[in-house]
C-alpha cells in the first residue's frame, strides 16, 4: 500500500513543482505589467514638484527605461532573491519589510486560525447535532452577529469595552501576548462564523448519506458515527479553500492592523498599491504567491489522504 | 344513522359495503393530483416556515423603503444645509443630519439602494460565473481543469485591489463599475469550491448511472448534481450577498467607494465609524440597516437551504422538526392534563 | 490507514503549537532594555495585571515622553520629501541654526558674517561629534545641501533650494552643466562653511535655513539602504534613534554628547507610536498610555477635554484651482479664465459656515498672506499691516448671482444650463470628498450650477492628472512658507504651481505681478519689500486662478502633566526643546 502510493506521489510532487514555478512566473509577469497600467506617477506627492523633478526621479529609479528592459532587470534581481527597495520609502528594502512584518501578521493569523477553526467546527457540529433546539438557535444568533456586523465595528466596540472601559486587555500596540488577544479574537470571529455555518450545513448533508445509514445500521455508537463518518466527510469539501484561506490569514488584515496599531503586512498591501510603490507591491505579491502555492500544495496532499476517492491526478 | 346499527363482522368491514371497481371506466393514466415539481415543493415548504416569511417580509420592507423613502422625503440626498450640521434625530430629520447638514434618512435609503443592488448583483454575478467555470473544470478534468485552476491560482495571488482600481479607472466609479469589480474579484472562490463539489459527486452511483444512460454532461450537472448541492450553494450565496455589501464598504473604507455625490450604506457606515463617540447615530443607523439586510438574507438563506434540499423532505426540515416537537409537547401536556 | 491519519493529525497539531510558540519573538516593545528574557517577563506580568501594566510601560518617572504621530517615510535626507521625515531629523541631528517657534538660533554656528553684497555668507562652526564620537566637519554640512542638488541623487528638493536661496551655479550643477566645485556651497576648512548666492535674497537673513550634517562616505557606503533603519542612519543631535519598528514605533534616547545637552531636550526617552485609527489614539490617550497626540481629527475635538487641546496653525492654503487652459477646449478655457465666473463661485461660498461644518480644524480665509506671517516688523502681522479687498468670509449670494450673470453675458450664454460640463478633481479621501460634495452642492444651491461633477482619484493619479492639466477644477493645498515670497513665487510665470509641467504652460500669467514679486525678492528694505508683496497679493486675489477656501491648522492633545510642548509647521518640527513631563 505504501509503495503503491509513494511512487506516483514522488512524480506528482515533481510535476507540481514544475507547475508551481511556471505559475509563479506567470503571476510575476502579469502583475508586473498590470501594475504599470495603473495611472499615476509613483513619485507624485502633495509637496509641490515640477514635471522635471518627477522625470529625474523616474530616471534615478530606472523607470524611464522601456518596459521590457525594466522587466528583465527586475527578473534578474528577483532570481538573486532581491526584491529591491521601496520607491515610496527610500532606504526600506522590500526584503526587510517582509522579514519584519510577516512574522507579526503570521502570528496573528495563526492564532486566529488555531483558535477559530476548532471553535467554528465545534459550534457547527453542536448546531447540527442539536438541530432546531435552543443550542442551535443560540449558535445561529452568534453566527449572525459575527456575519452581520462589520469587523471594524466589532473591533472598535471590543476595544472600547474590553480595552478601555474594563481594562482587561491593552487597547492597541504589539508588545506581548496579552496585546494579541483582542486582535486575535476579532480576526477569528469571521473564521468561527464561516466554519460554524458551513460545518452545520455539511453535517446535515452528510447525515443522510448512505454510508451513514450503513454505519447506523451496523449499530455503531453515536459518538463513533459522528466522529469517524460524519465529521470526516463533512470536513472534506471545506479543505478546498483552506490553502488560500490560510495564506490570506497569514498575510494580515488591513482593518485589524489599523485599528490595533499592529506592525503587520496588511497595511503595506493597501498603501503600496494606492501609492504605486511598484517594487513593494511586486515583492508582497510574490511572497504571498509562494505562500499560497505551498499552502495549496499541502492541502491537496491532505485532500488525497483524507478522502481516498479523490486521488491526486 | 342506519350505518350505526349494522353489525360488525370480519374485522369491521361489511362485505355489503364493498363493490368491485368497474375497470372499464377507470383511466389508469389519469393524474389525480398535480405532480409536485421540485420548485413547487420548495415553495410549499418555504411558505410553511414562519421565520422565512418574517425575513422575506423584513427584506421586502427594507427594499420598499429603499425605493420609496427618498422619493417621498422633502430633502435631497445631496442637499447640504450648513446651518443644520450634525443634528441628532428629530421629527424634522428622522435619522438626523451629517456634518454637511444632509438629511440622513434620505441618504441612508439612497445608500441602501446602492448597497442592495451591489449586494444582489455583485453576489450573484460572480457566483454564476464561478459555478459555470468550476463545473467545467470539475467535470471535464484533464488539461481544461489544469488550465482553469492555474488561471485561478494566478488570479487569487494578484491583489484584487489592482484590478479594482483598474476597473474603476476605466469604467468610472458608478455602481456598475463596482459590481463588475466585485465579479472580477470574487468568481474564483466559488469556482474552486464548486469544482471540489463536482469532483465529490462525479463518481457517485447516480451520476455514473446517468452517464451510462447517455445524459449530456450539462444535464447531469444541472439535473443530478446541482439539486444535491443546491442547499450548500444557497447558503454560500446568501453569505455572498452580505459579503458583497461589505466588500463595497471596505472599498469605500480605503477610498475606492462609489463616486460622489452618490453614497452607499458601507460608505455611510465607514464615514460614521470615525465619529461613533461623538455622533453615535451617524454610525449606528447605517450599521443597523446593513446588519438588518444581512440578517434577513442570512436567515432566509438558512430557511431556503432547508426548503431546497431534495433529500431533506418535509419530515426532516428544521421547521417541520420544530412543529413536530411542539405537537409532541402539546400531546404530552394534554395527556398530563387528562391524567 | 487510521493510524497514519492519527499521526498526521498529531503532527499538524504539534506543528501549529510550535509555530505559535516560536513566533513569540515578534513583539515590538521598542524598549531599550534587554531582549529575550525581558520580553518574556513582561509578557508574564502584563497578562497578570494588564490593566496597570499598560500604564506602567509608558512613563513611570517622567523620563519618558510617549506620543502618537505619523512615522517618517524615510531617513534618507537626500530623498526625503515629507515633513514627517523632518520631525525625525530635527530630533536626531545637529543644525547650523535650530528654529524654535519660528525663531532661528545658532547651534553649531559659533559666529558668522555676510559680505557687503549680501551674497557671501561665511559660517564659523563649533567642534561637534556624531553620536559615535567621530567629528563633524563643515564638509558634512556642505554635503547635505550639495547632495540634494546632485543630478544623480534623485532628490526632489533641488528646485525648492534653488528657488528659495539661489546658490551660485546651483541650477547649472543640477542641470549637469558644471562641476560640484563651482557651486556656491563650500567648506573652506574643517570648521568654516561658505554659502554664495547668485544675487541677494531678501527673505534669507543668513539664519533661516535648515542645514543638517550628512557624511558623504557614509552615504556612498550605504547606497540604496541609506535611511531605511536606525543602522543605516547616523545621528548627531539631541537624540539617538535606537529603534524603528515600521508601522508601530520609534524610540529615541537622549544623546549626552550633543552640544546643548544640558540646556534643552531634558526628557530622557522619546517614544513615538503610530496609531492610524483615531479611535485607538484617543483611547490610548484616555487610558494614559500616551502623553500626546500630535493631530486630533475633526470628529474627536468634542470628546477630549478642552484644556488638553492645543491649536497650532499649519501654513498650507487650501483653494480651488481653475485650469484656465480648459484642457484644450476653447469654450471651457473661456469660462474657466473668466474673472466674473470665478468671482461668482467665490462669492457663492459662505466660507465660515462651510469650514465650521465640514472642516472645523481649519480657518476660513479670503487672502493668502495670513497670520502668523509677519509684516513690516518681525513683531507685526502682515495681515494687519496690509489689508486687502476680497470676498467677505461669509460670502454674498446676491453679489455671486450678479457676477454669474455678468459672466454669462460676456460669454454669450442665456442660462446656466448651457454651460459646459466641468469636473472637479480631488483626492480619494474622506475629508476631500466631503469638501467636494459640499462645495459643489453650495454652487448648485446658490447659483443653480449643476454642471460640475466630482472626480475622485488616488493621490499619485490625481497629481499626475493635475500636472498634465487634465482637470477643470482642482482642490489644491499649497504650503505657505514663512515668507510671502514662498507662496507668491508659485504663481509667477514659470512658477512651480503655475507651470507644473515646466514647459512654459502657465495657467496664470501677469507681467505686473511677475515684476512686483521679482523686485520684492531682491529688495533688502523690509518695509518696501512687504509693500511690494502686498501689491502682488492683491493682483493674485483679483486675477489669480484660485478660489481660496481655508488654511489648515492642527489640534494636538497634550496631557495636563506635560509642559512646554511646541509644534511649528513653518519649522517643520515637533519642538520638544523645553518639554517636561511632570507625572
Amino acid at each position: 500500500m505504501v509503495c503503491k502510493e509513494l511512487i506516483p506521489l514522488k512524480k506528482y510532487i515533481l510535476q507540481r513543482l514544475v507547475i508551481s514555478v511556471i505559475t509563479l512566473w506567470l503571476i510575476v509577469t502579469v502583475c508586473f505589467f498590470l501594475l504599470r497600467l495603473l495611472p499615476g506617477n509613483p513619485f507624485a506627492s502633495t509637496t509641490i514638484m515640477t514635471q522635471e523633478t518627477l522625470d529625474r526621479m523616474m530616471a534615478y529609479y530606472g523607470l524611464d527605461q522601456p518596459l521590457w528592459k525594466q522587466y528583465l532587470t527586475y527578473m534578474g534581481n528577483l532570481l538573486q532573491g532581491n526584491f529591491g527597495y521601496s520607491l515610496k520609502y527610500a532606504g526600506r528594502s522590500v526584503n526587510y519589510v517582509i522579514a519584519s512584518t510577516f512574522p507579526v501578521s503570521a502570528q496573528l493569523g495563526f492564532q486566529a486560525l488555531v483558535f477559530g477553526i476548532p471553535v467554528g467546527l465545534l459550534l457547527g457540529i453542536l448546531a447540527a447535532k442539536f438541530r432546531g433546539r435552543a443550542m442551535d438557535a443560540g449558535i445561529n444568533v452568534f453566527v449572525i452577529i459575527c456575519t452581520a456586523v462589520p469587523t471594524f465595528i466589532i473591533a472598535a466596540l471590543l476595544q472600547f469595552v474590553l480595552g478601555l472601559k474594563l481594562g482587561l486587555f491593552p487597547v492597541a500596540q504589539w508588545k506581548s501576548f496579552s496585546y494579541t488577544i483582542l486582535p486575535t479574537l476579532c480576526l477569528s470571529l469571521g473564521t468561527i462564523s464561516g466554519y460554524a455555518r458551513s460545518m452545520r450545513t455539511l453535517m446535515l448533508e452528510v447525515d443522510r448519506q448512505d454510508y451513514l445509514k450503513t454505519a447506523k445500521a451496523k449499530g455503531l455508537g453515536n459518538a463513533r458515527i459522528v466522529i469517524f463518518h460524519q465529521i470526516r466527510n463533512a470536513i472534506i469539501p471545506m479543505i478546498t479553500n483552506l490553502g488560500t484561506e490560510i495564506a490570506g490569514m497569514l498575510m494580515g488584515s488591513y482593518v485589524i492592523e489599523k485599528i490595533f496599531s499592529i506592525p503587520g503586512m496588511g497595511a503595506y498591501f493597501v498603501d503600496s498599491i494606492q501609492g504605486l510603490d511598484y517594487t513593494m507591491v511586486m515583492g508582497l505579491v510574490i511572497f504571498q504567491a509562494v505562500i499560497v502555492i505551498v499552502a495549496n500544495f499541502i492541502v491537496d496532499l491532505l485532500y488525497g489522504i483524507i478522502d481516498p476517492r479523490i486521488r491526486v491526478a | 344513522m342506519e350505518k350505526e346499527k349494522q353489525p360488525i363482522v370480519d374485522g369491521g368491514i361489511d362485505p355489503a359495503l364493498c363493490r368491485p371497481v368497474d375497470r372499464s371506466k377507470l383511466d389508469t393514466d389519469q393524474i389525480v393530483r398535480p405532480s409536485v415539481s421540485y420548485w413547487a415543493g420548495v415553495w410549499r415548504r418555504l411558505k410553511q416556515d414562519k421565520l422565512a416569511i418574517f425575513c422575506a417580509l423584513l427584506l421586502l420592507v427594507l427594499i420598499l423603503l429603499a425605493i420609496f423613502a427618498p422619493i417621498f422625503s422633502p430633502y435631497q440626498y445631496d442637499q447640504t444645509d450648513l446651518l443644520s450640521s450634525n443634528l441628532s434625530p428629530s421629527a424634522e430629520h428622522w435619522f438626523g443630519t451629517d456634518s454637511a447638514g444632509r438629511d440622513m434618512w434620505t441618504r441612508v435609503w439612497v445608500g441602501a439602494r446602492v448597497s442592495l443592488a451591489v449586494g444582489f448583483i455583485g453576489a450573484i454575478l460572480p457566483f454564476l460565473i464561478g459555478m459555470f467555470v468550476g463545473s467545467i473544470a470539475g467535470w471535464f478534468g484533464g488539461w481544461i481543469d489544469m488550465l482553469i485552476m492555474r488561471i485561478i491560482d494566478i488570479g487569487l495571488c494578484i491583489p484584487s485591489m489592482i484590478y479594482v482600481i483598474l476597473i474603476l479607472v476605466y469604467l468610472g466609479g458608478g455602481p456598475q463599475a463596482i459590481i463588475i469589480a466585485l465579479a472580477v474579484m470574487n468568481w474564483m472562490g466559488p469556482a474552486r469550491g464548486y469544482r471540489g463539489r463536482i469532483l465529490q459527486f462525479k463518481n457517485r452511483e447516480f451520476t455514473l448511472a446517468a452517464e451510462t444512460l447517455g445524459a449530456s454532461p450539462m444535464r447531469i450537472i444541472y439535473r443530478h448534481i446541482l439539486p444535491n448541492i443546491l442547499g450548500n450553494i444557497v447558503v454560500s450565496l446568501t453569505s455572498f450577498v452580505p459579503a458583497a455589501i461589505f466588500m463595497e464598504a471596505s472599498l469605500a473604507f480605503i477610498g475606492l467607494g462609489i463616486a460622489p455625490p452618490m453614497t452607499s450604506l458601507g460608505q455611510l457606515a465607514s464615514d460614521g465609524a470615525g465619529m461613533y463617540r461623538t455622533h453615535f447615530y451617524q454610525f449606528a443607523i447605517p450599521s443597523l440597516v446593513i446588519s438588518l439586510i444581512i440578517f434577513a438574507f442570512f436567515m432566509l438563506g438558512n430557511c431556503m437551504r432547508d426548503a431546497l434540499d431534495p433529500q431533506l423532505r418535509d419530515e426532516m426540515s428544521t421547521s417541520a422538526l420544530r412543529r413536530r416537537r411542539r405537537q409532541e409537547q402539546l400531546q404530552k401536556k394534554q395527556k398530563g392534563a387528562a391524567k | 490507514m487510521t493510524n497514519r491519519k492519527k499521526w498526521l493529525t498529531l503532527g499538524i497539531t504539534v506543528a501549529m503549537a510550535l509555530s505559535v510558540l516560536s513566533s513569540c519573538g515578534t513583539y515590538s516593545d521598542g524598549s531599550t532594555l534587554s531582549d529575550s528574557g525581558e520580553s518574556a517577563s513582561e509578557s508574564g506580568s502584563s497578562t497578570a495585571s494588564s490593566g496597570e501594566s499598560s500604564e506602567g510601560t509608558s512613563s513611570g518617572t517622567g523620563d519618558t515622553f510617549t506620543f502618537i504621530a505619523t512615522q517618517p517615510n524615510t531617513l534618507n535626507m537626500i530623498q526625503s520629501q515629507s515633513n514627517l521625515d523632518n520631525y525625525c531629523f530635527y530630533l536626531t541631528q545637529e543644525m547650523l541654526f535650530r528654529p524654535y517657534d519660528g525663531v532661528y538660533t545658532a547651534e553649531v554656528v559659533d559666529d558668522w558674517e555676510v559680505d557687503e553684497t549680501n551674497t557671501v555668507y561665511t559660517y564659523h562652526l563649533k567642534e561637534t561629534n556624531w553620536s559615535d564620537g567621530t567629528p563633524i566637519t563643515a564638509d558634512d554640512f556642505a554635503y547635505y545641501l550639495l547632495a540634494q542638488l546632485d543630478p544623480n541623487m534623485g532628490s526632489a528638493n533641488a528646485s525648492t533650494l534653488i528657488t528659495n536661496y539661489g546658490f551660485l551655479n546651483a541650477q547649472a550643477y543640477y542641470n549637469g552643466e558644471c562641476d560640484v566645485s563651482e557651486v556656491g556651497i563650500k567648506a573652506l576648512d574643517d570648521y568654516t562653511l561658505q554659502l554664495t548666492l547668485e544675487k541677494p535674497v531678501a527673505d534669507f537673513d543668513g539664519t533661516n535655513i535648515n542645514v543638517y550634517p550628512l557624511d558623504a562616505d557614509f552615504v556612498a557606503e550605504q547606497g540604496e539602504a541609506l535611511g531605511g533603519t536606525p543602522e543605516n542612519y547616523m545621528c548627531s543631535g539631541p537624540y539617538v534613534l535606537t529603534d524603528w519598528t515600521y508601522g508601530s514605533s520609534l524610540t529615541y534616547e537622549k544623546n549626552d554628547q550633543w552640544l546643548l545637552a544640558d540646556e534643552q531636550f531634558q526628557v530622557q526617552t522619546l517614544k513615538m507610536l503610530e496609531a492610524s485609527d483615531m479611535n485607538t489614539s484617543v483611547s490610548m490617550f484616555e487610558s494614559g498610555e500616551v502623553d500626546m497626540i500630535l493631530t486630533v481629527d475633526n470628529d474627536y475635538l468634542d470628546i477630549l477635554p478642552e484644556d488638553c487641546l492645543q491649536y497650532f496653525p499649519f501654513n498650507a492654503i487650501k483653494a480651488v484651482q481653475f485650469n484656465t487652459l480648459g484642457q484644450g477646449d476653447a469654450e471651457k478655457a473661456a469660462l474657466l479664465s473668466n474673472e466674473n465666473f470665478r468671482y461668482a463661485l467665490s462669492y457663492a461660498l459662505n466660507r465660515e459656515a462651510i469650514v465650521a461644518a465640514v472642516s472645523p480644524t481649519d480657518t476660513p480665509i479670503n487672502r493668502y498672506m495670513i497670520a502668523p506671517m509677519t509684516g513690516n516688523t518681525p513683531e507685526s502681522l502682515f495681515e494687519d499691516d496690509y489689508p486687502v479687498e476680497s470676498v467677505p468670509l461669509s460670502g454674498d449670494a446676491d453679489q455671486a448671482k450678479t457676477y454669474l450673470q455678468a459672466a454669462l453675458d460676456e460669454l454669450g450664454y442665456t442660462s446656466v444650463d448651457e454651460l459646459p460640463e466641468l469636473s472637479y478633481l480631488t483626492f480619494e479621501n474622506d475629508n476631500y470628498r466631503l469638501m467636494a460634495e459640499t462645495l459643489v452642492d453650495q454652487w448648485n444651491q446658490v447659483l443653480g450650477l449643476d454642471n460640475i461633477s466630482i472626480e475622485l482619484k488616488p493621490i499619485p493619479d490625481a497629481i499626475q492628472s493635475m500636472m498634465s492639466y487634465q482637470y477643470d477644477l482642482y482642490y489644491t493645498s499649497l504650503g505657505g512658507g514663512t515668507a510671502p515670497s514662498t507662496f507668491l513665487n508659485y504663481w509667477i510665470t514659470g512658477g512651480s504651481a503655475n507651470d507644473v509641467a515646466a514647459n512654459g504652460t502657465n495657467i496664470f500669467s501677469n507681467a505686473d505681478y511677475d515684476a512686483l514679486v521679482s523686485e520684492a525678492t531682491s529688495t533688502m528694505d523690509r518695509e518696501t519689500r512687504m509693500g511690494l508683496y502686498a501689491q502682488a497679493e492683491q493682483i493674485l486675489i483679483d486675477e489669480g486662478p484660485l478660489v481660496m477656501i481655508s488654511t489648515s491648522g492642527i489640534y494636538s492633545a497634550v496631557a495636563d502633566y506635560v509642559d512646554g510642548f511646541m509644534y511649528n509647521s513653518n519649522d517643520n518640527a515637533i519642538e520638544l526643546n523645553y518639554l517636561t513631563v511632570n507625572k
